[in-house]
């Protein structure tokens, strides 16, 4: 390899290693929003996921589930 | 999906064609400049990213100008982005030029370059945005500050352009003139490849980097919210 394939092959190189260094930046970026939202997650479950909190249910919606759990099973056939 | 939720992979995907295309184009197809020789190559790689930079400022400047025209906040933070695209492609657009300026003038840096000297005033005018916008606490005045400075420095980019033709004794190359590009059309197809790829690489980054930034805010706005 000549100086100047050299040279250009650096200047080429250089802007690769940049790209990539700021993928890698946003990477961790990423992974700790990531782990944010799994703690906001985690300390304030949604209705239904935390076994402590009834689930709440539009009335029309729990009449209508009432109405199931209260028919006899379907035989399996 | 949206069109608007694709646009960043839309993006990347013709970065990432334009560039490949143009590098080994750059590299093995377009012929070695009578002056310069196998060292001009580095042009498809300098002045794309000088342009990309410009844009950047520019758009942030553009959004700056949106924010205080409108008051609507969602405008800093594209502001902000797009300056912080416009100083990594600057850091970029200074590096690849000291590589060039090495092989081609024998130093790493001219002083008496107005060109250089000038894109390097626009570059740390930039690099101060980031110092100013971190000594205000966030809200409305950091918001509206930061978008006045934004503004201010987009007056640099047209001088920064035209120092070289302005300039009366420069060694930096002038190529394109009031007569068009000085180049071959091969050589000319291949920097409008790889400018058109570099601008799509930065607008991939921008839009990544604007839904990581929305996305801190609103965490952000939501821990506050709780505690």
């Amino acid at each position: 390899m000549t100086t100047d394939e050299a040279y250009v092959t650096a200047a080429f190189l250089v802007f690769l290693a940049v790209v990539l260094a700021w993928l890698v930046i946003y990477a961790f970026k990423m992974r700790r929003l990531e782990r944010e939202v799994e703690d906001m997650a985690a300390a304030d479950p949604e209705p239904g996921q935390n076994p402590d909190v009834p689930k709440v249910v539009p009335a029309g919606e729990a009449d209508a589930n009432a109405e199931s759990a209260s028919r006899a099973p379907e035989p399996v056939s | 999906m949206s069109l608007r939720n694709n646009l960043g992979p839309a993006f990347a995907l013709v970065a990432f064609t334009f560039l490949i295309a143009a590098f080994a184009l750059a590299f093995y197809w377009v012929p070695t400049d009578a002056d310069q020789g196998f060292s001009q190559r580095i042009f498809y790689v300098h002045v794309p990213l000088a342009l990309t930079a410009y844009a950047c400022f520019a758009w942030g400047a553009w959004k700056a100008l949106r924010l205080l025209w409108t008051n609507d906040s969602k405008y800093d933070l594209e502001s902000y982005t797009a300056v912080h695209m416009g100083v990594i492609f600057g850091i970029l657009v200074l590096v690849t030029g000291a590589i060039w300026a090495r092989i081609s003038w024998g130093v790493w840096w001219s002083w008496g370059e107005r060109q250089l000297v000038l894109f390097l005033i626009l570059f740390l005018f930039y690099c101060a945005y980031f110092m100013l916008r971190n000594s205000v606490d966030a809200g409305p005045r950091q918001a509206r500050m930061s978008a006045v400075y934004a503004l201010f420095g987009v007056v640099l980019i047209p001088i920064s352009f035209l120092a070289i033709r302005l300039s009366e004794n420069f060694i930096h190359p002038v190529v394109f003139t009031r007569d068009g590009p000085q180049m071959a059309a091969s050589m000319f197809f291949v920097f409008c490849l790889s400018t058109v790829g570099t601008i799509a690489l930065a607008t991939a980054l921008y839009h990544v980097e604007l839904s990581g930034k929305r996305l801190d805010l609103k965490l952000k706005q939501r821990r506050k919210a709780y505690s």
